[in-house]
C-alpha cells in the first residue's frame, strides 16, 4: 500500500463515482494525501455529491477548461498554498458528430473544440500550476489519462486523434518542465464503463473486445484496475520518468486480438 | 441494524430529484419509464449518485434500461438494509 501522507493533489475529472478520478481521489486519500477537486458547470453539483462519498471532504473549485480566465483564477488560487504534490488531468470532450464512426463528416468547428477541451487544457492546466508543482521537495506530478493511440480505435474517432495529441503534449510538457523538477506522464487505460465513454458509438464492442482478448483480462466496470498506475505516476516512485505513457490495459495495447480462441475464459 | 425505508418517503425523494432536474411533474409516475424520461446522461447520473449518497444504494446504468419508477423505488427500498 502507497503511503502519501501530507501530500496535497489536485484531482480534475471526477464526474461521479463511476469517474476513474474519483477512484483516484478515493485511493489517493486512503494513502493520506489531501485532494481538491474541480469541475465545471452543470456537472458541478454532481461532483459535489460525489465529493461526499469519498473516504474524506474535498473541496470543489470551479474550472472550465475552455476559459483563460478560469486558467489564472485557478493559478492565483494555487499560489498560495503551501504545496502542490501532483495533479490529475482527466478531462475530455468530443461533440458527438466528431464520435461513433462519424469521422469522415466532422465538421472543423467539432475537431477543434475537442481539440482544446481534451489535449489543449493539459498545457494551461500544467502551465497555471507549474510554480506550485515546483515547490513539490518530490518533484511535482503531472498525470494525463489516454487511450492506446497506437492504432485507430473504432468509434473513438476524433477522440482517439485527440488524445495522440494529448501524447505529444505530454511530451512537450516533459521537455519544458523538466528543468523545474516538474513530470508529466499518461495512462492509456483501458475501456472503463463511465458517463463519459457511454458517449461513444461502439464502446461496448471495444469493451467486449478487451474482455475477450487483454492477456491479463479486462473489466470495463472495474476503474480501480486503471488507479495503481495512475497513483504510480503521482507518487514520488516514478520521480525519474516523465513523458511517458503507461498502459493499464490488462496488456491488449501489446498484443493482437481476433485471433483463434482466447487461451483463458474472458475476466 | 439499518432503518427500513419508507416507500413514500423514496417515491417523495425522487420526485422531488426529478423536477430539480426539469422534468414536469405531469410526466412523473410509478408507471413512467425511467428512460423515456425528459433527462440526458448528466441528468441521470446526478440522480444515480443522490440515490448513492443518500440511500447507499447503487443501481448499475444497466439495470435502468425499461426501468419504471415505481420498479426504481422497489428497487432502493430492497436494496437499502443491504446497503447500510
Amino acid at each position: 500500500m502507497l503511503e502519501l501522507p501530507g501530500r496535497k493533489y489536485l484531482v480534475t475529472g471526477v464526474l461521479n463515482d463511476e469517474s476513474i478520478a474519483w477512484h483516484v481521489a478515493a485511493a489517493l486519500q486512503r494513502a493520506g494525501a489531501e485532494v481538491c477537486l474541480t469541475s465545471f458547470g452543470r456537472a458541478m453539483r454532481i461532483t459535489r455529491k460525489a465529493a461526499a462519498l469519498l473516504p474524506e471532504p474535498a473541496e470543489v473549485l470551479e474550472l472550465d477548461v475552455t476559459d483563460d480566465a478560469g486558467f489564472e483564477a485557478l493559478a492565483e488560487r494555487v499560489r498560495h498554498w503551501d504545496r502542490l504534490d501532483g495533479v490529475l488531468h482527466s478531462i475530455a470532450f468530443a461533440p458527438s458528430d466528431a464520435l461513433g464512426k462519424a469521422f469522415l463528416s466532422t465538421p472543423a468547428s467539432s475537431a477543434l473544440a475537442g481539440f482544446r477541451t481534451s489535449a489543449y487544457s493539459l498545457a494551461q492546466l500544467a502551465q497555471a500550476l507549474a510554480p506550485a508543482l515546483a515547490r513539490s521537495e518530490h518533484g511535482g506530478a503531472v498525470v494525463g489519462m489516454t487511450v492506446d493511440t497506437q492504432r485507430a480505435l473504432p468509434g473513438y474517432d476524433w477522440m482517439g486523434v485527440f488524445k495522440t495529441a494529448l501524447q505529444s503534449v505530454a511530451q512537450y510538457l516533459a521537455l519544458y518542465l523538466g528543468p523545474s523538477g516538474v513530470r508529466v506522464n499518461l495512462v492509456a487505460a483501458g475501456p472503463v464503463e463511465t458517463v463519459s465513454a457511454r458517449g461513444v458509438g461502439g464502446f461496448g464492442d471495444l469493451a467486449d473486445y478487451y474482455e475477450r482478448w487483454a492477456p491479463l483480462g479486462w473489466d470495463r466496470y472495474d476503474p480501480s484496475r486503471v488507479v495503481g498506475a495512475v497513483l504510480f505516476l503521482l507518487s514520488d516512485l516514478s520521480r525519474w520518468t516523465t513523458g511517458q505513457v503507461l498502459h493499464a490495459d490488462g496488456g491488449m495495447h501489446a498484443v493482437t486480438g481476433g485471433v483463434g480462441t482466447p487461451d483463458r475464459p474472458a475476466s | 441494524m439499518p432503518q427500513e425505508v419508507d416507500p413514500t418517503a423514496v417515491q417523495e425523494f425522487l420526485n422531488s430529484e426529478l423536477v430539480d432536474l426539469g422534468v414536469e411533474q405531469d410526466a412523473i409516475s410509478a408507471d413512467a419509464r425511467f428512460d423515456e424520461l425528459d433527462i440526458d446522461s448528466l441528468d441521470v447520473a446526478d440522480l444515480m449518485t443522490s440515490i448513492k449518497r443518500d440511500y447507499g444504494v447503487e443501481i448499475p446504468r444497466r439495470d435502468l434500461v425499461g426501468l419504471t419508477l415505481g420498479q426504481l423505488v422497489d428497487r432502493i427500498v430492497t436494496e437499502r438494509p443491504a446497503a447500510g
